[in-house]
């Protein structure tokens, strides 16, 4: 299914419908419970479902997904590790990486919905699904999370995820820092200006 | 078989009652609610660091813990409250600083809150004890406001980062001190415990390196005289008809029967809040309001610190996050000029807190702003870069206990039909009165730094820091406070509460180092005492 502005309009509809539903049932939502409802929104739950082992293709469809949001980086184990661990231990991440990796496949590959199409994708080409797919942007995550739609779990679960991953490891490096926290770096380069750094005045 | 001595609580405070008292030859039952805890915690470490995973690090049957809260504090208390083997040294910050004198005399010197029953001349001693004990890497020759110490530290400090330096400079010219930071981590080598590589990520140190209660627990363990009751609640203190401890009252917390165990001595090291609640549900008998509760205060006085985060932009990238632990901080405002019309505070321009702007969000929350705007690792590092120019500044500001801070029973029951504890806590004149002067300082910090712009969470955006205290308040009198000046309950001849619960106040400084000094008196006053009813005959047999 090809995801479209229009079907993301339609997401935002459905979410504000819903939210201006939940007025007219219950009254006007103290502060605390609007709070409450962004926050539902905006991390929706995951499905009530089995952990299990990911079958191969989906976790290399997901690795590809990694490569065109982190580029090489994804090409650390932690990545694998990353969606492996969450779906063999943790409830509903098996069946949201299954069914984000489907989604995919159907929107971007064309009628044979192939996961291993993925893969054949250009980085740039699936990125760009990605990003129809499950849109960057916190309103539209809200909307989306208030309409209950999926594409809510794929952007928080698999896309936030990774890069939030990234972020925690790989974008130090990225940024001037010689190594990220997690790495045993020692007691010296603390105290000096990092590689190539000259001192502020 | 002589009746052992009873701990409740696992954390830093009842693993070093354990140790001292083991190593002075007693037997002890120490118990706790929780599980059992990797250590060192190099599973929790692959969990949260390497797999970044939202997956629990330990579990609690439902309804074993649990409270209800109310008035203005922001945060979730029950966020705040580890059970688990080791209680919250299982992930503290290790910051282990000794409290300063003044602060022990504030009712003398300033005219509000509560004096301690001890001084720190009758502290020293034990604070060096405890220095010891955690290993505390630190220097007070850069420190001009470190209280008097008799002993040195017993490892080198950690030396400042390469942009605490910079700030260091900056803030001289304006007659800010920054100074480096004592703490319970590994500068070397020692005990076991191997130095300190700069992981950063020491919530979970893989190594040992940030201390942690286990490290005491498994050498008590391996005295043969301690056996440790995990997952067993304790839901009383027993008491004779004299209203002397017998023993406790325990349950395991997947069910089944109470169980009496006796004891010579029970301390109390649950926290201040699981404290006072355990000593209010203790109520009967010989102590119809509970031990220690005759004029009123068991519950009363609590105390958290207040933090305030702020923050600085510089126009050159600072790069902080460097060093894991912190290496910043200033204790020249802990006594400022208007004491008494609001509370003294410590700074903390710590790299660790800036390790925190890159790190405002973690993936079991729902991630943060520059996160939800990119789309890609490029587009992620462009919303990052900004961080680089950013230093936190945590103000950690003294607080005074008032009648809108307390702990109750409450109307929420455990699993067992036990009221929950109840905790009431809102801001008062005088914290309105400290946070305008954090106000201030980060103005002045700004100036002095030559930062473009700082700016500071409003006075309602406040947070513990996980600091507890007050609950139990020591007093020279059970008309001004729950337990006397060596943690025993007014009233009662073998009960004592150790830790932060036993503070008259917060002071300013992170309340552990204290905690620890205090309970390692406890250990030898209670152990003095015990074989001296031993040797008297008048020693508690088990049931009398």
């Amino acid at each position: 299914m090809q995801v479209t502005r229009r079907s993301l309009l339609g997401g935002a509809i459905a979410g504000a419908g819903v939210a201006a539903g939940t007025v007219l049932v219950r009254g006007v939502p103290s502060p605390e419970g609007l709070r409450r409802m962004a926050r539902r929104a905006a991390s929706p739950e995951l499905p009530e479902a089995d952990p299990g082992p990911l079958e191969p293709p989906t976790l290399a469809a997901l690795l590809a997904v990694a490569r065109a949001l982190v580029g090489d980086a994804a090409q650390e184990p932690r990545y694998a590790e990353l969606f492996r661990s969450r779906a063999e231990t943790l409830r509903g991440y098996r069946q949201v990486y299954r069914r984000f990796v489907e989604r995919l496949a159907e929107s971007s590959t064309g009628p044979d919905e192939s996961l291993a199409g993925l893969q054949a994708l250009p980085p740039e080409r699936l990125r760009s699904a990605v990003t129809r797919l499950a849109p960057p942007g916190r309103l539209t995550r809200l909307a989306l999370g208030l309409s209950g739609s999926e594409r809510a779990l794929f952007r928080r679960y698999v896309v936030l995820e990774t890069l939030e991953l990234y972020r925690a490891t790989d974008a130090w490096p990225a940024l001037g820092y010689g190594s990220w926290p997690g790495q045993p770096r020692g007691l010296e380069a603390y105290r000096r200006p990092p590689e190539g750094v000259e001192a502020p005045p | 078989m002589k009746a052992p001595v009873a701990i409740v609580g696992s954390g830093p405070v009842g693993a070093a009652l354990a140790h001292e008292l083991t190593r002075r030859g007693f037997e002890v039952d120490l118990y706790e609610r929780g599980s059992a805890y990797p250590y060192p915690h190099r599973q929790p470490f692959e969990v949260r660091v390497l797999r970044r995973s939202p997956e629990p690090l330990y579990r609690t049957p439902a309804g074993v813990t649990g409270l209800s809260q109310s008035g203005d504090y922001p945060v979730p208390l029950t966020t705040e409250l580890d059970a688990v083997e080791g209680g919250s040294g299982v992930r503290w910050e290790a910051i282990t600083l000794r409290q300063p004198p003044k602060e022990f005399a504030l009712r003398t010197l300033y005219g509000y809150g509560a004096d301690w029953p001890l001084s720190y001349d009758d502290l020293e001693p034990w604070y060096g004890r405890a220095e010891r004990l955690l290993a505390v890497s630190g220097t007070d020759a850069d420190n001009p406001f470190a209280p008097p110490r008799s002993t040195p530290y017993p490892l080198p400090h950690f030396e400042l980062s390469w942009d605490d330096r910079i700030l260091q400079e900056r803030l001289a010219g304006a007659r800010i001190h920054l100074h480096s930071t004592p703490q319970a981590r590994t500068r070397q080598p020692v005990q076991g415990r191997p130095a300190c590589a700069n992981f950063g990520a020491c919530g979970v140190c893989p190594i040992g390196a940030r201390y942690a209660p286990q490290h005491h627990l498994r050498a008590a363990l391996a005295t043969g005289r301690l056996r440790v009751h995990l997952e067993s609640a304790v839901r009383r203190v027993l008491f004779d008809r004299s209203g002397r401890a017998r023993g406790v009252g325990v349950r395991s917390v997947h069910g089944g029967p109470d169980r009496e165990q006796p004891a010579a001595a029970v301390v109390v090291a649950g926290g201040a809040i699981e404290s006072a609640r355990l000593l209010l549900l203790s109520a009967g008998g010989a102590h119809p309001d509970g031990p220690g509760n005759r004029s009123g205060h068991l519950g009363r006085n609590l105390v958290f610190h207040s933090l305030w985060i702020g923050r600085m932009r510089f126009r050159e990238a600072l790069y902080p996050g460097r060093f894991g632990g912190w290496t910043g901080q200033c204790q020249q405002f802990s006594d400022p000029p208007r004491r008494g019309r609001h509370g003294g505070v410590k700074l903390e321009l710590s790299s660790r807190r800036a390790w925190a702007t890159f790190e405002p969000v973690q993936v079991w929350e729902p991630p943060g702003r520059f996160l939800d705007r990119a789309a890609s690792a490029e587009e992620l590092v462009r919303e990052l870069e900004p961080g680089l120019r950013w230093r936190p500044v945590v103000f950690q500001a003294e607080a005074r206990a008032g009648p809108g801070k307390s702990v109750t029973l409450g109307a929420e029951r455990d699993r067992f039909g036990d009221p929950l504890a109840h905790v009431h806590h809102e801001l008062d004149d005088f914290d309105r009165e400290t946070w305008r002067y954090c106000r201030e300082l980060l103005s002045r910090l700004r100036r002095g730094a030559g930062a473009r712009a700082a700016e500071l969470a409003p006075l309602e955006r406040y947070y513990s820091g996980f600091h507890h205290m007050g609950t139990c308040r020591m007093a020279r009198s059970e008309e001004e406070g729950v337990t006397d000046a060596s943690g025993r309950i007014h009233g009662t001849s073998n009960l004592y509460v150790a830790g932060g619960a036993c503070f008259p106040g917060s002071g300013t400084v992170n309340p552990t180092l204290t905690m620890i000094a205090l309970a390692l008196r406890t250990a030898t006053i209670l152990a003095e005492r015990v074989a001296g009813d031993r040797r008297s005959g008048t020693g508690a047999a088990p049931g009398r």
